[in-house]
């Protein structure tokens, strides 16, 4: 009957999202059974909760090279990209410091809380949004943005590695240009965060958003680091939590998990990186002679350790989609494109506006490696791809003679 | 190991208590939702009474409830783009030619258990499975496998089964065709599924209230001759009054003609070409002979002259005898042995022996 277990499977999809680290479970079950008070209540029961609240704000700060006040929890890393852009935008045109056109400049692979938020902060007219051009190659040209950036420049957001093909863009040059400028400078560090070292000081960035789930924290718990002195607006109205940028009563267990899962990776991340590109270059190697057809993406620039993008040569969509039952139904999770629009009928924005042609772009499987996974698994899983890959040949074969 | 089926799972109960007869019958079952609807349609269907269009939103957030429940894994495939130009776009031509189409017998053939035969073929599943109350079995008489009757023949689908290809018919399995829809109903309460009180779904997908002239004026615009008015007239040609444009009109209708005569009046022909609808009495009406086309027969050898068997001239029909005369390569000659109103081209006629399904062919 009734069946969600997941324990027997190969899960390599770990940019969608990742298990919750024990580290993190244990903190977030503590909170939840123990520190049930409401952080803004003046009583002990409050104190307490509020003090594993500022005890993870300080574990998320050490890990980016910040300071715990620079941080702001929030829901989601959708929810913190949102704040970063309607706020940013809504504090600039509130105070009046903008008369005139303004424009936001941002790339054409971001992911769809900052493609989307950007979208609808620019339909209201007066703001427009210029987009710099990613090479097939995955590269982005700091120099763009010199030439992109004017005048009317508001916010530049562009994120520090890509969801899709895991790309590491150059937020460090981007981020020095912008502060030249002196335009704010917002990068999107949820799919990076806890695969690469960085700090926001080098980056050089005036917001920067992460997600607890997707560094082996729990869901509902992310944030926004804001650089001290950076004016923002708040998405919602309320009280006056996370120094009034944004209210509702905190999601203490989250945040809980989410700093223990930081302290992890703050102690962890050189060790983490080293075992996810080892798995990733076992796959790369496994799968090249597994399904000679296939194209590993992004390989030759600066990429993230854990994050494999792969090109299938599928002559249709109902063919992709078949491996994908085939390999889901042998155990095998792996994602079309990002997680967030599987299955969809219009293939990756992403991946075609790195040029690459829909049918190709319909065929891009991403795989991406966690601190779980074994090369035990690894191999399983390209046996599992062969099998399943051989499935949709023959079928073909069979069609083609009909 | 378990044999592997593929269910189409629509997101009412019939399909999900379905999945639990294959369970019990020992397959590894996949579970399937074809997303059919344009965006645009669906957006149009949900802002209505959505949750009773399948494969709507709603729809397929049900059936992975069901699916999970039975624990089975669900997969939802998108072929809208062919559901668009190989049904909705058949369906507003048959009508602008003056014809009455049947968009499920085609939906069928061409999407439904073409994509779910497709991805058996992918994914090494052997049968593919729906939730049509329709039966198979082996018939002795013809030495083949073959589509029946169900044993609830108040809910018998067999005949939207009718132009199926003919190997598809051996790799299909139709768990409901020994059950009455009430206890399908009861079993799926039984096992807690949430659909179990779900309302039937409508006949046209696509057209959830019905309404199917507003839908073709909008998809096709009105400057088609189809929505233009015309003469209504009788078999000599004589001008009887005004029609409100050809697609509002079907072959055997009576009501809502607008005509005041002594006898009553039924539209016997509808000429696209002069868009003219042509009304008779019902001695008229009623015919004993037309022709059906693409005759698509599971029964191994061909119908004979002289054999009578039962067909429907649409989905509801109770029935009648008839002889089938070959007059072409896959055309033949109908004859009912008693004449009857509504034989409607573009409609199918089915052609069964009994409880078997032989076949089945497009009105001309």
């Amino acid at each position: 009957m009734e069946n969600t277990r997941t324990d027997s499977l190969i899960y390599l999809d770990n940019n969608a999202t990742t298990p919750v680290l024990e580290e993190a479970a244990a903190a977030l079950n503590g909170a939840l059974r123990s520190t049930y008070g409401n952080p803004s209540s003046y009583h002990r029961a409050g104190m307490a909760a509020g003090y594993v609240i500022e005890k993870a704000r300080a574990s998320v700060a050490r890990l980016i090279g910040a300071a715990a006040p620079e941080i702001i929890f929030t829901s989601s890393g959708t929810e913190a990209n949102n704040t970063a852009i309607y706020g940013t935008i809504g504090r600039i045109m509130s105070s009046g410091g903008k008369s005139g056109p303004a424009n936001i400049v941002t790339t054409g692979v971001e992911h769809h809380s900052v493609s989307n938020a950007v979208k609808a902060v620019c339909s209201g007219g007066g703001i427009s949004v210029k987009r710099a051009a990613i090479s097939s190659e995955c590269k982005l040209e700091p120099e763009e943005f010199e030439r992109l950036i004017d005048e009317n420049t508001v916010l530049v957001s562009v994120m520090l590695a890509n969801n899709e093909t895991g790309a590491i863009f150059p937020v460090s040059e981007i981020g020095g240009i912008c502060a030249r400028r002196g335009v704010l400078f917002h990068v999107d560090a949820v799919c990076a965060t806890g695969k690469i070292r960085y700090s926001v000081k080098d980056i050089n960035c005036d917001l920067l958003s992460i997600s607890a789930h997707k560094l082996y924290g729990p869901k509902g718990a992310a944030c926004l680091y804001k650089k001290r002195g950076v004016e923002i607006t708040p998405l919602f109205r309320g009280g006056h939590q996370e120094a009034n940028l944004r209210a509702g009563t905190e999601n203490v267990p989250a945040i809980a998990g989410f700093g223990a899962a930081c302290d992890y990776f703050f102690n962890n991340i050189e060790s983490s990186a080293a075992h996810y590109l080892k798995l990733k270059e076992l796959f790369s190697a496994g799968i090249k002679k597994a399904l000679p057809g296939a194209t590993l993406n992004c390989s030759s620039g600066e990429a993230l350790p854990n994050t494999v993008s792969l090109t299938l040569d599928f002559c249709d969509i109902h063919e992709v989609n078949a491996f994908m039952f085939n390999i889901d139904l042998a155990g095998v999770c792996v994602s079309l494109g990002a997680a967030c629009s599987s299955m969809a009928k219009e293939p990756s924005e992403v991946l075609t506006a790195m040029g690459m042609s829909d049918i190709r772009a319909h065929s891009t499987v991403r795989v991406s490696f966690g601190v779980q996974n074994t090369e035990d698994e690894v191999l399983r899983a390209i046996r599992i791809m062969e099998e399943a890959y051989g499935k949709i040949t023959r079928a073909r074969k069979l069609r083609v003679q009909a | 190991m378990k044999e592997k089926v593929i269910i189409g799972l629509s997101g009412g109960v019939d399909s999900a208590t379905a999945v639990h007869f294959l369970n019990e019958a020992g397959y590894e079952v996949v579970g399937m939702t074809l997303k059919m609807l344009p965006d645009k349609i669906e957006a149009a269907c949900s802002a209505g009474e959505g949750f009773r269009v399948c494969c709507s939103r709603e729809a397929v957030m049900e059936a992975r409830i069901c699916a999970m429940k039975l624990g089975i894994p669900h997969y939802v495939v998108n072929c809208s783009a062919d559901f668009q130009s190989g049904i909705i776009d058949y369906f507003i031509r048959e009508y602008l030619d003056g014809r009455t189409p049947n968009p499920c017998v085609f939906c069928n053939q061409k999407i439904k258990f073409k994509f779910m035969m497709e991805y058996a073929e992918m994914m090494g599943a052997k049968y593919v499975a729906t939730g049509h109350y329709a039966d198979t079995g082996y018939s002795e008489k013809y030495s083949r496998t073959l589509v029946r009757k169900p044993a609830d023949a108040s809910r018998d689908q067999s005949y939207m089964l009718c132009m199926l290809p003919l190997e598809y018919i051996e790799k299909i399995l139709l768990p409901l065709g020994r059950y009455t829809k009430p206890e399908t109903r009861k079993i799926a309460a039984d096992l807690g599924l949430i659909v179990a009180n779900k309302p039937d779904s409508q006949e046209i997908c696509f057209i959830p209230d019905g309404d199917y002239q507003t839908f073709i004026r909008n998809s096709s615009g009105s400057a088609e001759t189809a929505m233009k008015p015309g003469k209504i007239v009788d078999a000599r040609g004589t001008v009887l009054g005004k029609h409100a444009g050809i697609i509002n009109y079907t072959v055997g209708q009576r009501k809502g003609l607008g005509l005041t005569s002594k006898e009553p009046l039924y539209v016997v022909k509808i000429d696209a070409l002069k868009n003219e609808v042509v009304v008779g009495l019902e001695s008229e009406a009623k015919i004993s002979r037309f022709t059906v086309c693409g005759m698509n027969w599971f029964a191994g050898a061909p119908p004979a002259e002289d054999d009578e068997y039962t067909v429907k001239i649409r989905y509801k029909h109770r029935g009648s005898v008839a002889r089938l005369k070959k007059i072409g390569e896959n055309d033949f000659e109908a004859t009912l042995l008693v004449p009857e109103k509504g034989v409607t081209p573009g409609q199918i006629l089915a052609v069964y022996d009994g409880d078997w399904l032989l076949g089945g062919a497009v009105i001309k």
